[in-house]
């Protein structure tokens, strides 16, 4: 469905010192810089599956999934997206495809959804009678019926995620791309988003390539990690494996009756603590959890605890943080 | 056809939006610019009505730009800055993964304009001949149509050029100083300021073989029953709309390769 191999897309970009004399030197001698955006990466997907593409900002997420949707072109490497190229970007290629981006509006601002939809019905050749299926069916799943008569800009960023969401499966695409699709959404509204994506996939059986910063989004809706780390692929599996990257570590809570001092007990767990150091969350070894909490409880001022399977933002910031993480973790699963 | 005539419709929905800046945009420039010209030509003659400059009196010469104020309003086009903003903004990725290409989006945008200058241009034109009755008593009819037909390609010429300078974007990032050029020169070129037959002979023969004549003065001259032959003239518009469509086509396949999307 998705295959790309050696995948590689640099940047020229400009490069400018500050001030009116870095613009007087950059008008006779302008300076540019080559940027590996996305370096030598190779994915499968297999059809029906959801992938979540991760990283942090920079990493090349977008500018692997802007080659995937043919709006840019690689500088090397092989990809083909259900059996296109997507950069001679085929009629028959984009009616197959759609790609929904949290941070750009596709639809037309100052008229109506509805209208907007009537000219993806045209564009994609969608017959009356599938139209008003769709639109009803969809409408009805993310209960914006009475919003399609609305002009866009007058709509909530929630409400125009979920048109946009719409606009781009008016076509039963078989291979859908949501880039930050719950980006700047409030929590319910995110949940919702999430929800319909879940409940679309599992109707539609289609080919779905996510990226998100919210791990909520990932842990819901992915069965896939691809994890990027600066143009390249540092990690590619199931959320379970990404989960125990840092090996079996429970997440502990512990609330304090008054603002503790004395951290020394708690620094070799990793401690997070709130403002008032009266509450701290611990990262401590399955085998050392039982002697390490009767420690705590004995000599600080414990009034509550609870223990929970270390929660994958953690595992992302941690491995962010130290990216080495995923190397040892490679070889040692190759050993 | 159908997902041509619907984007042609939700232009019109999107600039009725927008009707009084449209309005404005469409009219405004070219007032300003006839009552310069106007103003330029009635000093020039001292308002005198017998003097002649060339073949022109002053009536002449109110007429001749009566009737290039009205080829400005049909033909002018206006698409170079938004092409030229929706690039660098990354905004026509969307045309890269709709079944409907850039070009053909901003050809319905051009047609869905070209429809409502039209109205206006033959608006301005009934109260213009009702008002000013003694500039265009000697109008013939089939001449007015073949003017049209020609202001017409003109503005299709016009969105060509102003397509391909839109599309210098993927290198330049800001073309709006290149398209002032193009429009300073070729508004003078074109007889927009000076009727063509008052330059010096050697150059109009040299603006012969460009197609700047074809922009104004000929349509104009055409209208006016001193043309010349229409169909060269409007095979000459053709040639030189076709050579600037090989260009937008070149232009458009290398500026691809460089187009980052930004903004996603």
């Amino acid at each position: 469905m998705i295959t790309c191999r050696g995948l590689c897309k640099n940047f020229e970009i400009y490069q400018k010192e500050p001030g009116f004399s870095g613009t007087l030197k950059s008008f006779f001698n302008r300076k540019y810089k080559t940027r590996e955006a996305v370096k030598s990466f190779d994915v499968e997907i297999p059809e029906g599956q959801i992938v979540g593409l991760l990283g942090p900002n920079g990493a090349g997420k977008t500018t692997l999934i802007k080659m995937f949707t043919g709006i840019v072109v690689p500088s090397s490497g092989f990809v083909q997206i259900i059996g296109y190229d997507p950069a001679k970007r085929d009629r028959r290629f984009r009616k197959k495809i759609a790609l929904v981006m949290g941070q750009k509006s596709q639809l037309w601002w100052d008229l109506p959804a509805m209208d907007s939809f009537q000219l993806l019905q045209r564009y994609y050749e969608i017959s009356d009678a599938d139209f008003k299926e769709r639109v009803g069916e969809l409408s009805e799943l993310l209960d914006v019926k009475d919003l399609l008569q609305v002009h866009v800009r007058k709509l909530s960023l929630g409400e125009r995620m979920k048109v946009e969401l719409m606009s781009c499966l008016l076509h039963k695409p078989e291979v859908i791309f949501l880039d930050e699709p719950t980006i700047g959404l409030d929590l319910i509204a995110q949940r919702n988003i999430r929800q319909f994506i879940q409940d679309y996939h599992q109707r539609n059986h289609c080919t779905i390539v996510l990226t998100s910063h919210y791990m909520a989004d990932v842990e819901a809706l992915c069965s896939r990690l691809v994890f990027i780390l600066q143009g390249k692929k540092r990690f590619d599996g199931d959320i379970v494996t990404f989960s125990n990257l840092l090996g079996s570590e429970k997440n502990v809570v512990f609330d304090f009756d008054r603002s503790v001092n004395d951290h020394s007990l708690l620094t070799p767990f990793d401690p997070h603590w709130n403002a008032d150091c009266t509450r701290v969350e611990l990262r401590i070894p399955h085998e050392k959890l039982k002697e390490a909490t009767i420690d705590i409880l004995r000599n600080l001022p414990v009034v509550e605890f609870n223990t929970e399977k270390l929660p994958i933002e953690r595992v992302m910031k941690t491995v962010m943080e130290n990216p080495d993480l995923l190397e040892t973790n490679r070889r040692e699963s190759q050993e | 056809m159908l997902k041509w005539w619907q984007t042609i419709k939700v232009h019109w929905s999107n600039m009725l939006v927008y009707r009084v800046n449209f309005l404005l945009m469409v009219i405004g420039p070219v007032l300003v610019f006839f009552f310069v010209k106007i103003s330029l030509w009635y000093s020039i003659f001292q308002g005198n009505m017998q003097t002649m400059i060339g073949n022109y009196s002053l009536s002449d010469m109110l007429t001749y730009h009566l009737w290039t104020m009205i080829v400005m309003l049909i033909s002018r086009s206006y698409n170079f800055g938004k092409l030229s903003e929706d690039i660098r903004l990354g905004r026509v990725s969307t045309y890269l993964i709709y079944p409907f290409s850039l070009w053909e989006f901003q050809v319905t945008n051009f047609l869905s304009r070209l429809v409502i200058q039209l109205f206006i241009a033959l608006f301005c034109l009934l109260i213009l001949v009702t008002t000013f009755s003694q500039y265009f008593h000697d109008i013939i009819a089939i001449n007015f149509l073949k003017g049209l037909m020609l202001t017409i390609f003109v503005g299709i010429f016009w969105f060509s050029l102003q397509y391909l300078i839109g599309l210098l974007t993927f290198w330049l990032e800001e073309t709006w100083v290149l398209a002032v050029i193009a429009e300073t020169v070729i508004q003078l070129l074109s007889g927009n300021i000076i009727p063509l037959d008052l330059f010096p002979q050697w150059a109009a023969r040299i603006l012969e073989y460009t197609p700047f004549p074809y922009v104004t003065f000929v349509p104009v001259k055409m209208i006016m029953g001193a043309g010349g032959d229409f169909l060269p003239a409007l095979a000459n518009l053709v040639f030189w709309i076709i050579i600037l469509n090989f260009i937008v086509l070149l232009v458009w396949r290398k500026g691809l390769k460089l187009y980052t999307g930004a903004g996603m």
